[in-house]
């Protein structure tokens, strides 16, 4: 059974169609990852896999289990209450974009917050997590510091590892490198690739497409709310078949990054 | 429910012209008295800055009620009631006016001063052109909220012995006990004046947000 | 400057400062609480719920406190309700100063970014977790000198109990006055209190800001 099913997902912002049926797969332990131009409704999908988005039709089934409704005894579709929400999101963890740390506790409080509070883990253990993660992600010496006094690659790590304290079966990145000065995307791509290596199941939105042919193992590209193309990264990325994946990879020729 | 309220109505409606008396006097001559002081404590900020800093922590370091009692007791000797009142009323408004306008005007970028320097302005010139245009933008809602604040405070002169809307709704409730009909009745008085004062506040607020 | 009779008047002016700080006291805890349990409802997605609480806010912001404490020391009388002028006025005193914190927590809670608010969603809290764990902390941080002020404005307000025969500093001094001769005495030591009062509360303000200021560095 995969991890993630997606089926048919549809999602609209007042009248705009933004998903216009959106249909994969993610394994356990597949890194996925879906490119695409600004508005195609990319990270859209993945603020539905975790319900920050609520999806207006299709499907979502984390794990076998079907995200943010329920089936009533009529068959019909019935909206699941918070609490009921709020536990599947524990094992949905999600990067941001601009990192969204807290900023008024320290690093480690940031990490511990959420597993003592929402998990119920008793502090000490939460702790010896979160140091174990600061470790992972290189950042061990800033653990009682607070966020405004890391730089931007710095924070991201702690995002990083403040997601994975929650003991996720899958990670979502939301284009987590975008905001980043160039010199401090590194850092956190290779934490990334570290998480890859050790067989979590990650899903990638990302501009970075070294990265995503390198470390990827699927990849969807997205236009205008709908999936254009789907395969392994390596083949699409040097042979695409639409126009429009032709096109929208020229705009990156050149401007390849090091990572 | 209300037929006492509306019976007195007239005797309240009376009062209420007093009432915007006070605060018409009060607001303007207040409003115009603080913006001149808050340009002065900004063109002069070592003495007559320290001296207006000093006015303006008296005057609003005590509450309204209070200084209408000296104002009362004391200038009451000389000038009749109102007048006494009502110069209280403007001293009060101009002591939060002059905080207002010197924030407004000391938080133009300081970009625009210097541009201004720049094609050879000064002071004056600086003042008229570049920074009370911007100044009075920023300080509209602020001095609309303070107007409101003003007007409420109109009611305090009926504690001293002035005669206006409050004092008049007093006076009735006294006489028939509905108390309830006709406070509410007048509260809804003053409401009507400054809710719509209020909304104009907030809409100002948003309209010039961007300038932050 | 008859000092004399202003020193024999002293433990009346000093038991009128405790009512004036005791109605400022309890007026402040109370409003506090209020304004608390008024955001709930005022930013609740019900307009049913909405709607009357937010006309409740504007009534009372925007007409005289001196009217709405005249509401409750005559109104409640009528339905046989017999308290005293001090509670009549911490109760004025806290529903308004309470509609204008609840104003003034809606606010702090808005500038916390939407960010914060997903932030908290994705790791699985619950609403009301991400409102006690992330939003208010850190909308205090932004409103505690917006607080402290309004603790000011209250402190003096609470002369308005004055003209319902609460002998607080404010009604001392006028029967004082109105006893002897000595007017300018007694001005100028109620200015005196009543300036050690609110500069001692704007003192705290300005610390706060600091505070908030340090704080919120980011």
């Amino acid at each position: 059974m995969p991890m993630i099913r997606v089926k048919d997902l549809k999602k609209r912002f007042g009248t705009v169609e933004v998903l216009k049926g959106i249909t994969f797969d993610v394994e356990k332990g597949e890194v996925f990852v879906i490119i695409g131009p600004s508005g195609s409704g990319k990270s859209t999908i993945l603020r539905c896999l975790n319900f920050i988005e609520e999806y207006d039709d299709g499907e979502v089934v984390i794990d076998g289990e079907l995200l943010g409704y329920r089936l009533d005894d009529k068959g019909r579709r019935v909206r699941q209450t918070e609490a009921e929400i709020a536990r599947m999101r524990t094992e949905v963890g999600m990067v941001f974009q601009s990192y969204n740390l807290f900023p008024h506790v320290n690093v480690i409080d940031n990490l511990t917050m959420a597993p003592v509070h929402v998990k119920g883990v008793p502090k000490a253990d939460a702790v010896a997590l979160a140091m174990e993660l600061l470790a992972k992600v290189g950042l061990t010496e800033f653990a009682e510091a607070f966020p405004s006094r890391l730089s931007g690659g710095q924070q991201q790590r702690v995002a990083i590892a403040r997601a994975l304290a929650m003991q996720p079966k899958v990670i979502l990145f939301d284009e987590v490198t975008s905001a980043l000065d160039p010199e401090l995307i590194g850092e956190v791509l290779q934490v990334m690739r570290q998480l890859a290596s050790e067989g979590f199941t990650m899903i990638i939105v990302t501009h970075e497409m070294d990265f995503a042919r390198d470390v990827g193992q699927n990849l969807l590209f997205m236009d205008d709310g709908l999936i254009v193309e789907q395969g392994p990264p390596k083949e699409l990325l040097a042979r695409p078949k639409t126009g429009r994946m032709q096109d929208f990879l020229a705009r990156f020729h050149g401007k390849e990054k090091v990572a | 429910m209300l037929d006492v309220f509306f019976a007195n109505l007239p005797y309240l409606l009376k009062g209420m012209l007093i009432t915007i008396e006070f605060a018409f006097g009060g607001i303007v001559v207040g409003t115009l008295l603080g913006v001149g002081l808050g340009i002065l404590a900004v063109v002069f900020p070592s003495v007559v800055g320290k001296l207006i800093a000093v006015y303006v922590f008296v005057i609003r370091g005590i509450p309204v009620l209070v200084w209408m009692f000296m104002g009362y007791t004391g200038l009451g000797a000389l000038i009749s009631d109102f007048m006494a009142v009502l110069i209280v009323l403007i001293l009060y408004t101009s002591a939060f006016v002059a905080e207002i306008a010197r924030g407004a005007i000391l938080s133009v970028h300081h970009g625009q001063i210097e541009s201004a320097k720049s094609v050879g302005m000064r002071w004056p010139l600086m003042l008229r052109l570049v920074i009370l245009p911007q100044a009075i933008n920023i300080s509209l809602p602020a001095l609309v909220n303070n107007s409101i604040m003003i007007i409420k405070a109109t009611a305090y002169v009926s504690v001293v012995g002035v005669w206006e809307l409050s004092y008049a709704a007093r006076e009735v409730v006294e006489r028939t006990l509905a108390a309830l009909d006709v406070f509410l009745g007048v509260m809804m008085m003053y409401f009507v004046i400054c809710y719509p004062l209020a909304i104009i506040a907030n809409r100002l607020e948003k309209r010039f947000a961007f300038q932050h | 400057m008859d000092l004399r009779y202003l020193i024999s008047q002293m433990p009346k002016f000093m038991d009128a400062l405790e009512l004036t700080v005791g109605i400022g006291f309890f007026g402040m805890a109370l409003a506090v609480i209020w304004g608390l349990a008024l955001i709930g409802p005022r930013m609740s997605s019900r307009s049913w719920i909405r709607t009357p609480v937010i006309a409740y806010i504007e009534l009372v912001r925007n007409t005289p406190l001196l009217l709405q404490v005249y509401v409750v020391y005559f109104g409640l009388p009528i339905f046989g309700i017999l308290i005293s002028g001090f509670f009549c006025g911490v109760i004025g005193l806290a529903s308004q100063h309470g509609a204008f914190l609840a104003e003034i927590y809606r606010g702090g809670i808005e500038a916390v970014s939407k960010h914060q608010r997903e932030a908290g969603k994705a790791l699985g809290m619950t609403q009301l977790q991400s409102m006690r764990l992330v939003i208010l902390p850190q909308a205090l941080i932004k409103i505690a000198p917006l607080m402290s002020n309004q603790l000011v404005l209250l402190i003096k307000d609470t002369a308005v109990v004055s003209a319902i025969g609460v002998m607080e500093l404010t009604l001392a001094a006028k029967v004082t006055i109105e006893r002897s001769a000595a007017t300018m005495e007694v001005f100028v030591l109620i200015a005196i209190l009543y300036l050690i009062l609110t500069s001692s509360l704007g003192l705290v303000a300005r610390g706060l800001e600091t505070w908030q200021r340090k704080r919120s560095s980011r």
